[in-house]
């Protein structure tokens, strides 16, 4: 068992799964059990996908719906 | 969470939506299969940010609603036997059965404890050596490891009060049987996240391949769902069909080796009746040889007639041939404070999203 850390509400958890889990790591969490550690490195390496999918789109002047609402 | 803002940002959101107008020439029917990613797709509008003639059909991903009525009806049979405690998950204690509810029965005087996790209910065992402690397991390849885990420990320390009423269905043939019906009208599908962060996706190929149909595993927050439906459009457009995954921080393709090792001892793969649908072939898990001594089932036989609520439509609702807004009992007959069907109950059920989303328009803002 381990502790995570839920945004700020700490629980124990099962690690049972995560065998090569560590200190500090991110997981996901179901019924009290980690099944998959996040990986970190891909999550921002994806992020940086969508930042070039945001700069190459910049310039296309379309009217589609909007999240923000502008 | 760290980056977990990220995930919601506006503006990342914007150009993944941006690009799915883009590339989109025709109408398109896209199922995400699971009822967390339907709860985020009503949650954050994503369903007003894709072009109209991309439509979202919600699945059957709702573990408590594909529950048999039968199933539920023996778990309210179970907890009204002496000195039995049942144990279940938050959702399952509101489902309607044919005799009502587990919760209506706390209020007759049983015993029937929520619990956030399985384990719990080995501890509830340990406590109450002279009471008969029930797990009613259900949920799809997400939660059938944690479950496999509390009777692989209940075996080991030799619980003798505890057993498990198991209810456990399984993805993949739920997907083949939608995709393989002649009147299908998915034409590709987002796949459940979390269930590929247990089993992998290797399974899927086979799908993508037989059926023509693209398979995006895809999570759970709204710039994930737009990446999800962004590649199945991609496909879609250029007549592929493969499997691709838009969730690679969480997922690897072969998935969780040791849950998966513990889900081979614990459980076996057998037909199993999902509520509303009928009976898949080889679609959930009973207990392994190993561990049928914890088999509830047997340990209480017992033998009633359930009878369903013909108004509610659930049925439809998770085959992805009726709206939630669809159904004539809709926020009327059926609320999620008297619900006529579970897919009303469950925060993973289609109804419930519907009734507490439907009204709001997009708001990734208001969680930046
Ligand atoms: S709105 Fe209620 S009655 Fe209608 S299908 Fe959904 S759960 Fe059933």
């Amino acid at each position: 068992m381990g502790l995570a850390d839920f945004g700020g509400v700490v629980a124990e958890v099962c690690l049972e799964y995560l065998p090569d889990i560590h200190v500090g790591d991110y997981a996901i969490v179901h019924v009290g059990f980690a099944i998959s550690r996040i990986d970190e490195d891909v999550a921002l390496r994806t992020l940086a996908h969508f930042r070039e999918l945001e700069i190459l789109k910049a310039d296309v002047a379309e009217q589609i719906p909007s999240v923000d609402g502008h | 969470m760290k980056h977990l803002q990220e995930y919601r940002d506006g503006d990342i959101a914007d150009s993944i939506a941006r690009s799915i107008h883009e590339s989109t020439t025709r109408s398109w029917s896209i199922m995400e299969v699971c009822g967390g990613q339907t709860h985020s797709i009503m949650r954050y509008g994503i369903d007003q940010l894709i072009p109209k003639s991309i439509q979202l059909i919600h699945g059957p991903g709702c573990p408590v609603c594909v529950t048999p009525i039968e199933t539920i009806d023996r778990a309210h049979a179970i907890a009204q036997q002496p000195k039995v405690i049942l144990c279940t998950y938050g959702d399952m204690l509101r489902v309607p059965g044919s005799r009502g509810s587990l919760s209506g029965l706390k209020t007759q005087g049983c015993d029937v404890r929520t619990i956030y996790s399985p384990l719990q209910a080995c501890q509830i065992a340990r406590d109450n050596p002279n009471r008969s402690v029930v797990l009613f397991a259900i949920g799809f390849e997400t939660t059938a490891p944690a479950n496999a885990m509390a009777i692989k420990i209940a075996k080991t320390e030799k619980l003798k009060n505890f057993s498990v009423l198991v209810s456990h269905v399984l993805v993949p043939p739920a997907i083949e049987m939608i995709a393989s019906d002649p009147t299908c009208r998915v034409d590709a599908f987002l796949a459940a996240g979390h269930v590929c962060a247990v089993t992998g996706y290797e399974a899927y190929h086979r799908l993508a391949e037989t059926y023509r149909i693209p398979i995006v595993v895809t999570g759970f927050e709204p710039v994930d769902l737009l990446e999800g439906i962004r590649l199945a459009v991609l496909q879609l457009e250029k007549g592929q069909a493969f499997v691709e995954n838009a969730y690679q921080r969480t997922v690897a393709a072969e998935g969780n080796p040791t849950a998966q090792g513990v889900l081979k001892e614990v459980f076996q793969v057998t037909d199993r009746e999902w509520r509303g649908i009928g009976t898949i072939l080889s679609s959930g898990y009973t207990l392994s040889e190993a561990f049928r001594d914890f088999d509830a089932e047997v340990r209480f036989p017992l033998e009633w007639k359930p009878v369903e609520c013909t108004n509610c439509r659930a049925g439809d609702v998770l085959r992805g041939l009726l709206k939630p807004n669809q159904c004539a009992e809709f926020g009327k007959g059926c609320t999620p404070d008297s619900p006529l069907g579970a897919p009303m109950v469950s925060h993973e059920g289609a109804c419930a999203a519907y009734y507490q989303f439907s009204q709001l328009s997009p708001k990734m803002n208001a969680s930046r």
